[in-house]
């Protein structure tokens, strides 16, 4: 186990900048999610700190010490890969043995740590087992275990669950965070999906077109995001421009703080009601489009004039029975303005 | 059975009999008595026995098999590294090299034996044993090539960076994890190169010196002479040689894609 740090990486794809100017730590125990959109560098991230690929600028530190002359198979880095990349002619105790056989570990104590690592990815008596006998999750527990039983630096993980259906996956995520503080290795995760993001990990950066947008703990991200796409990234927002256009609205009481670029309000922090709320908070009219119902909580969709559309999330209880089309208000208090960026 | 049916088995019949027919009258006529392919039939053992005393289609026979395995050996060791090397690099180049293994496979081997004579003589190596076994080399590669080439095409890239994330350096990722992979398809291109070889007349005419010979090539004189049924006997020995290896191979291999 080790921190991982990545100073102003840059890496080139001919004209494309797949990573720019990155700088990052990665604590040392930490969970770390990698979050961005397809495209947004986050594979390569990951590569360039395995040692798969060479940053045209900057560098990379495993527990301090600069890796660029270190080779991938000296790193000591676990990696877990979308696909699993299981080796088909080896067993399921040969996968996981692979990384000790390599450096030469003696038998017995090989048996002894294959059996344990099994054990923790609650694979026990399947060793014998070749890849292809395996379901989807067992093949992932499989390529876990097999990254951790060297006990590595630093574990990478590519989207290791997006191959999975949802049920499976959200399983195999509370066990991954369950194996992951047990074992207290340093891990990077990669995922386009915000949720597991915020079920996994203790802290999470944003990557846009090679760029970090941010990076922190989630709340610290979810609650005060440096740019609307950040806003828009983690949780969804609804956004207000700065200053408001002429247009925007009419009839809507606000009371926005200054010297913010732009405001965001959560889905969740809005209440809808028929007719305009009290005062002290911040209220918009507007015409309900949509209501959607999902088990307790309903989504409604509600246009507000020249602001476009607004999203709201509340507990259906809660919620007024209005037909689609009715005028409505939306309100919320002022301390969930977020506000974005400098103006 | 539908018309049909019978019409297949019955294609399937003019099929084997078109491919086996000659093959079979041979090696019929290497158990027939008469030298002249006289009927009746009368069974013996003679031209075996006459074979078995045959120095000289022994001594071309070993030859044959030394250099076949010789240009086997050496053709499927670079054969497969080229193809891995293919595989593993880019660089400047690598297309045209790619287009240009493929020529050799197409091109006579009476104008590629031509060429090689010409050539060896210019280097000063001239004719004999060495010459014909870099010509056997030279034909049999392309063959290992393409066949490990289109095996490596299934190959997920991924198993080697998998295997050097576990700690194993390039020459273990090699052996332990893309060898095992490819294999199939090294022994497939080691049969091929291994037939090639052996089958070889053309190039193996023109390189070898006369007095030692290859077997086709000692086959080819000897009916030229004047022909003697010991012909048939050692092409049937081969026939059932080379049938019993191909058997082995495609059920162990399931070539015929099912297993
Ligand atoms: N080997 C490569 N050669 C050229 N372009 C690449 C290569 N790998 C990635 N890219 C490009 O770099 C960008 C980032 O890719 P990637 O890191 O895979 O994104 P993500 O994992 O976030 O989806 C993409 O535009 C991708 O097309
Ligand atoms: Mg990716």
């Amino acid at each position: 186990m080790a921190e991982v740090s990545v100073r102003g990486v840059t890496m080139r794809f001919g004209e494309l900048k797949a990573l720019d100017d990155v700088t990052l730590d990665f604590v040392d125990g930490g969970f770390f999610a990698l979050l961005g959109p397809s495209g947004s560098g986050k594979t390569t991230l990951l590569r360039v700190i395995a040692g798969f690929l060479f940053p045209d600028e900057g560098e990379v530190r495993i527990a301090g010490q600069p890796v660029e002359r270190v080779p991938v198979e000296k790193r000591e880095i676990g990696m877990m890969f979308q696909n699993y990349a299981l080796f088909p002619n080896l067993t399921v105790a040969e996968n996981v043995g692979f990384g000790l056989r390599v450096r030469h570990v003696d038998r017995a104590e090989e048996r002894r740590r294959v059996g344990e690592v099994l054990e923790l990815v609650q694979l026990e008596g399947l060793g014998r087992r070749r890849p292809k006998e395996l379901s989807g999750g067992q093949r992932q527990r499989v390529a876990l275990a097999r990254a951790i039983v060297t006990n590595p630096k630093v574990l990478l993980l590519d989207e290791p669950l997006s191959a999975l259906d949802k049920a499976l996956r959200v399983d195999m995520q509370i066990e991954l965070k369950r194996i992951q503080r047990e074992v207290g290795i340093t891990t990077i995760f990669v995922t386009h999906d915000q949720e597991e993001a915020l079920t996994l990990a203790d802290r999470i950066g944003i990557l846009r077109d090679g760029r970090l947008v941010q990076a922190g703990p989630p709340r610290e991200v979810y609650n005060a995001p440096v740019d609307s796409f950040a806003a828009r990234f983690l949780g969804e927002a609804n956004l207000l421009p700065s200053p408001l256009p002429d247009t925007f609205a009419e009839g809507a009481r606000l009371a926005l703080p200054e010297g913010a670029a732009a405001y965001a309000v959560r889905p969740e922090a809005l209440t809808l009601t028929p007719t305009p709320p009290e005062d002290d908070v911040n209220a918009l009219p507007g015409r309900l489009v949509q209501r959607v119902f999902a088990g307790s909580m309903a989504t409604c969709v509600v246009d507000i004039g020249g602001g476009g559309t607004w999203k709201v999330i509340d507990r259906d209880p809660d919620l007024p029975q209005l037909p689609e089309g009715a005028a409505v208000w939306l309100s919320w208090d002022a301390e969930d303005t977020i506000p974005i960026g400098a103006a | 059975m539908s018309g049909l049916r019978i019409a297949g088995y019955a294609w399937l019949a003019l099929v084997l009999v078109f491919l086996y027919a000659p093959i079979f009258v041979m090696a019929a006529m290497s158990f027939n008595a008469s030298p002249f392919y006289q009927l009746p039939f009368e069974a013996s053992f003679r031209w075996y026995e006459d074979l078995a005393a045959n120095t000289a289609i022994r001594a071309a026979a070993t030859r044959s098999v030394l250099i076949a395995l010789a240009a086997m050996t050496i053709a499927t060791v670079l054969g497969t590294a080229a193809a891995l090397a293919l595989f593993r690099y880019d660089f400047r180049g690598k297309r045209v090299l790619q287009v240009l293994l493929f020529p050799p496979i197409a091109i006579p081997w009476l104008i590629t034996g031509t060429a090689m004579l010409i050539f060896f003589f210019a280097i000063g190596l001239g004719r004999g044993t060495p010459a014909v076994l870099i010509g056997h080399v030279a034909l049999a590669l392309p063959y290992v090539i393409v066949v490990v080439n289109a095996r490596l095409a299934s190959f997920d890239r991924t198993l080697e960076e998998a295997a050097r994330a576990l700690g194993a350096g390039p020459w273990t990722v090699t052996r332990r994890v893309t060898l095992p992979w490819i294999a199939p398809g090294v022994v497939a291109g080691a049969l091929f190169a291994f037939a090639v070889s052996f089958d070889q007349f053309v190039v193996s005419y023109f390189l070898a010196k006369p007095g030692d010979a290859t077997l086709p090539v000692l086959i080819y004189t000897a009916i030229r002479k004047g022909f003697t049924p010991e012909i048939n006997a050692v092409s049937t020995l081969i026939i059932g040689a080379s049938m019993a290896l191909m058997l082995v191979v495609a059920r162990f291999f399931s070539f015929g894609g099912h297993r």
